[in-house]
C-alpha cells in the first residue's frame, strides 16, 4: 500500500542545504531507509528494537546532511526561511518579525502542502472503512504515528497516543492513571516553572483523591532548585511533573537525573516536552520517563494535535479517558469492553489531517537534522540572551547562559518601570516586532519573581540573527518612547 | 434631565473625585501636543477645554439628542472619529497615553480582588458608584499606561451614564475604535476595551440590584478549587442563584396552580 510520502529533498530550502553542504564537501545524503535506523538524529544509545505492525510499515525516506564545519553561506535561518510563507508579509508597512514561537511556530510549504493534499486526494475516516480511501487515510494516519514514534525513540508505535495537544495529553494522564493511582496523602512534586497546564490537572484529581502537590523553588541561579527536589521525594511521591525546557526562564533541567531518583522511591515522572521537542533531539529510553507530552503547533505542525508517549506497560493498566467510538472493543447495552492503547485513549474520529501534517512536519525537521537546528539556536539563544542584557533596566529571568548552562532561545524579561504590554504594543505598532507579553502561562513563577508579567521573545530555527538585531533596536527606541 | 441640563450640573459640579494627573504622566503631557476640540460632556473635564465642551454640548446636543442613551452613543461616535483621524499606529498610542494622563488617581483602598478586572494581561482595577442623580461614576487605574488610556476613553464615554445606558452598550459598538492592533471583533482575551466593559456591566448591574433591594454577588473570580473545597462565586455564583431563584418561582407558582386545580375539581366532582 502506498504510503503519502513526502521528500524533503524536493524542497527548495532542504536543497539549498544540501547543495551548500556539497560545496563543502560534507554531503552524506541517505535517502533509503533501512530497517536498522530510520531516523539518523537519533543516537544508537539505548536503542530497542521496536515492534512494527506489518499493515503499517513505513517507506518514510529522510535526508541527513553532515553538520557543515564553516559555511561561507548564510545562516540557517537565512537559508530556511523561504519555506514559510507567513514570515514574508508585513504588519503596519514593516517587515514582520515574528518572536512568539514558544507560543506557536510557523508552519512551511511543505506541511500546508501535506495538509492541502490529504484533503485533495485522500480525505476518508480512519480505521472504518475497507474501501481505498479509507486505506490510504489510515495509513497516512498511522504512519505519522510511526514518525512521532521514530522521532522521540519510542520503542513501539503503540506508545504514542494522538491528543488535542499537550493539555489534553496532560488532563488525560491525570484522569486515567492519576485517578486509578492517587490516594489520600500522596504527593505529585512539580516545580513552581511549570505552565498552567501541568499544574491545573493535577490540582482538580488531587482534590478529588486527597492528594497534595508540592513545588519546587529556584536557586538564585534562577533554575528550577533540583537538590530541593531530590530532598523532596519520598514514598508519598507517586508523580513528578517537570517541563524539560522552561518556557519563561529557558533552563533545561537534567531529566534523566531526576527520572532516576523519582524511580528510586516508586515515583512516576510525566515530562512536559512542548519546548525541547522542537528544538533538540529527546530520546524518551535514554530519559526513561514515564510520560511524556507535546504539541504539534509549537514545531512547525498543524494546531488540534499533540501527543502523549506512554510507556506500554503504564498505558495498558490506565483506564479510557473519554468514552465513544474506536475506543471500545464491544458495547452492549449495560457494559462495555475497550480497545488496547492507543486506541482505547483516542474516542471518536481523530483530527486525521493534523496527525497527517505533524508527520509531515517530523519529516521536515528530520531532513533538516534537529541537532543541527539546536546547534543553531544555541547561538541564537546567546546572541540574543547577551544583547538583551546589554540594554540598561532590562532584567531577563532565567539562568546566564555558560559552557554548562545551556538556555533555550527564548528570553522573557521586563524593563523597569515599563508594563511589558506597552512594550509588545509598540514594538508591534511600530516596528512589526512580535513578542508575547503577560504570565506566559507560569503565574505561579512570576508570582515567584514578585511581577504580574513579563515580555518573552523566543526564538526558532527560521529566525536570524538580524532579526535579534532588529528587535533589540526597536526595543531601545520602544524604552527610550516611554521614557521621555 | 435632558443631556444640556445634564452639561450644565456637571460643570457646575464637576466630579469631586477627579484631580490632576500625578507627576509620573508629566513627561507624557510633555511629549503629547494634541488639543481635544470636544471631550464628552459627562466625563471628568481638563480644566481650559471645559469651555469649549459646554459650548459644544450645548449646540449640538439639547437639539439632536433624544435620551441619555444617545449621548452616550454621540461620546463614542466622536471618540471614534477622533481616532480614525489619526492614520498613523503611533499617533493612536500617543493619544491614548494622553487620555492615561487624565485619569485621576486611583485610591489604594479600591484596589481590592473584587475591583480587579479580570481577562486583561496588565493588571486592572475598576471602582463604581452611583451619585446623587443616580448616574454612573466610574474610576479606573492599571500598571500598563496604554491600558490606563483605554480605561480613560471608556470612562469619558459611560461616566455620568444612567446604568440602564451602560448596561445597553455591547461590546461590538467599541469596534470602531481601532485604536491599536488589527481593526474589527478581537474576542482575545488581551481586549481591554470588552473586559472592562463587562466589568462596568457587572457593576451597573449590581448597583441596580442593590437599589432594589436585592443582595449583591462578588464578581471574581468565577470558579474556585482549593484545598478546603471547590466554591462557586461571581458570575457562576450569579448563575446558579439566578436559577435556583427562578426554579424555586417557578416551582411554587406551579404547585399554586395545581393546588387550585385540585381543589376546584374536587368540588365539581362533589357538585
Amino acid at each position: 500500500m502506498a504510503a503519502l510520502c513526502y521528500l524533503p529533498s524536493c524542497h527548495r530550502s532542504v536543497s539549498k542545504l544540501l547543495s551548500n553542504s556539497k560545496s563543502q564537501g560534507h554531503l552524506h545524503p541517505n535517502l533509503s531507509v533501512s530497517n536498522s535506523n530510520p531516523n539518523p538524529n537519533i543516537s544508537g544509545v539505548g536503542l530497542q528494537t521496536r515492534r512494527r505492525s506489518s499493515s503499517f510499515s513505513i517507506k518514510a525516506s529522510t535526508t541527513a546532511f553532515a553538520p557543515l564545519e564553516h559555511s561561507e553561506s548564510t545562516s540557517l535561518g537565512e537559508i530556511i526561511r523561504s519555506d514559510f510563507p507567513i514570515l514574508r508579509q508585513k504588519v503596519n508597512g514593516r517587515d514582520l518579525v515574528y518572536l512568539d514561537n514558544a507560543a506557536t511556530s510557523q508552519k512551511p510549504n511543505y506541511v500546508l502542502k501535506a495538509l492541502k493534499d490529504y484533503y485533495e486526494s485522500s480525505n476518508s475516516n480512519v480505521h472504518r472503512g475497507v474501501h481505498y480511501l479509507s486505506q490510504k487515510a489510515t495509513t497516512a494516519y498511522e504512519n505519522a504515528r510511526e514518525k512521532i514514534a521514530d522521532f522521540i525513540n519510542a520503542s513501539d508505535h503503540t506508545e504514542i497516543v494522538f491528543t488535542r495537544n499537550a493539555t489534553e495529553a496532560i488532563n488525560l494522564v491525570a484522569n486515567s492513571w492519576g485517578d486509578l493511582n492517587l490516594g489520600f496523602g500522596d504527593e505529585i512534586l512539580l516545580t513552581v516553572a511549570e505552565h498552567h497546564s501541568a499544574i491545573v490537572p493535577w490540582q482538580m484529581v488531587a482534590k478529588k483523591k486527597g492528594a497534595s502537590l508540592k513545588y519546587i523553588g529556584l536557586t538564585a541561579g534562577e533554575v528550577p532548585d533540583i537538590e530541593q527536589l531530590k530532598k523532596a521525594l519520598s514514598k508519598k511521591t507517586k508523580l513528578v511533573v517537570t517541563h524539560h525546557v522552561s518556557n519563561t526562564l529557558g533552563s533545561v533541567l537534567p531529566i534523566e537525573d531526576i527520572v532516576i531518583w523519582s524511580h528510586e522511591v516508586g515515583a512516576r515522572v510525566l515530562l512536559d516536552a512542548c519546548q525541547s521537542v522542537p528544538h533538540m533531539m529527546v530520546d524518551v529510553q535514554k530519559l526513561n520517563v514515564d510520560f511524556l507530552v507535546a504539541s504539534s503547533h509549537k514545531m512547525c505542525g498543524p494546531t488540534g494535535i499533540g501527543f502523549l508517549y506512554g510507556k506500554s506497560n503504564l498505558l495498558s493498566s490506565m483506564p479510557p479517558f473519554l468514552g465513544g467510538g474506536e475506543m471500545i472493543s464491544d458495547v452492549f447495552q449495560d457494559y462495555s469492553t475497550y480497545a488496547e492503547p492507543p486506541s482505547r485513549f483516542e474516542a471518536g474520529t481523530p483530527a486525521i489531517a493534523e496527525a497527517i501534517g505533524l508527520g509531515a512536519a517530523i519529516e521536515y525537521l528530520s531532513g533538516i537534522g534537529m541537532q543541527r537546528i539546536h546547534d543553531y539556536e544555541r547561538e541564537l539563544a546567546d546572541y540574543l540572551y547577551y544583547s538583551l542584557t546589554s540594554i540598561p533596566n532590562v532584567r531577563v529571568y532565567g539562568p546566564a547562559p555558560s559552557e554548562i548552562i545551556h538556555r533555550a532561545a527564548l528570553c522573557s524579561f521586563n524593563v523597569e518601570n515599563i508594563h511589558p504590554t506597552d512594550i509588545a504594543t509598540i514594538l508591534n505598532e511600530e516596528y512589526g516586532v512580535a513578542i508575547r507579553s503577560g504570565h506566559h502561562c507560569a503565574q505561579p513563577l512570576h508570582r515567584y519573581f514578585g511581577v504580574n508579567a513579563s515580555a518573552r521573545a523566543s526564538l526558532y530555527f527560521y529566525n536570524t540573527k538580524e532579526e535579534v538585531d532588529h528587535f533589540i533596536e526597536a526595543l531601545r527606541e520602544t524604552i527610550k518612547f516611554f521614557s521621555i | 434631565m435632558n443631556c444640556f441640563t445634564l452639561a450644565t450640573e456637571l460643570i457646575l459640579n464637576p466630579n469631586p473625585n477627579h484631580k490632576h494627573a500625578p507627576s509620573r504622566s508629566r513627561r507624557l503631557r510633555r511629549r503629547c501636543s494634541y488639543h481635544f476640540v470636544l471631550r464628552c460632556s459627562a466625563a471628568p473635564l481638563v480644566s481650559g477645554s471645559a469651555a469649549i465642551a459646554v459650548a459644544a454640548i450645548a449646540t449640538v446636543t439639547e437639539s439632536d439628542l433624544e435620551s441619555a442613551a444617545d449621548a452616550c452613543n454621540l461620546r463614542l461616535r466622536r471618540l471614534s472619529d477622533e481616532f480614525k483621524s489619526l492614520p498613523e499606529p503611533i499617533d493612536r498610542v500617543k493619544r491614548l497615553l494622553f487620555y492615561a494622563d487624565d485619569l485621576p488617581p486611583f485610591p489604594d483602598a479600591d484596589r481590592i480582588p473584587s475591583n480587579r478586572v479580570t481577562g486583561c494581561t496588565a493588571q486592572v482595577w475598576l471602582s463604581a458608584r452611583l451619585d446623587a442623580l443616580g448616574r454612573m461614576r466610574f474610576a479606573a487605574d492599571s500598571d500598563s499606561e496604554i491600558t490606563r488610556g483605554f480605561c480613560a476613553c471608556l470612562i469619558s464615554v459611560v461616566d455620568g451614564a444612567r446604568p440602564e445606558d451602560v448596561l445597553a452598550m455591547h461590546a461590538e459598538d467599541l469596534a470602531d475604535l481601532n485604536v491599536v492592533g488589527v481593526a474589527g471583533r478581537t474576542h482575545s482575551r488581551v481586549n481591554t476595551w470588552h473586559n472592562v466593559l463587562i466589568s462596568m456591566q457587572r457593576s451597573a448591574r449590581a448597583l441596580i440590584a442593590e437599589g432594589e433591594g436585592k443582595p449583591m454577588v462578588d464578581s471574581f473570580p468565577s470558579l474556585v478549587i482549593g484545598g478546603d473545597g471547590i466554591r462557586a462565586n461571581g458570575r457562576y455564583a450569579d448563575a446558579q442563584v439566578q436559577l435556583a431563584s427562578g426554579v424555586i418561582v417557578l416551582a411554587f407558582q406551579v404547585s399554586t396552580v395545581l393546588c387550585f386545580l385540585y381543589v376546584w375539581w374536587s368540588e365539581f366532582l362533589q357538585n
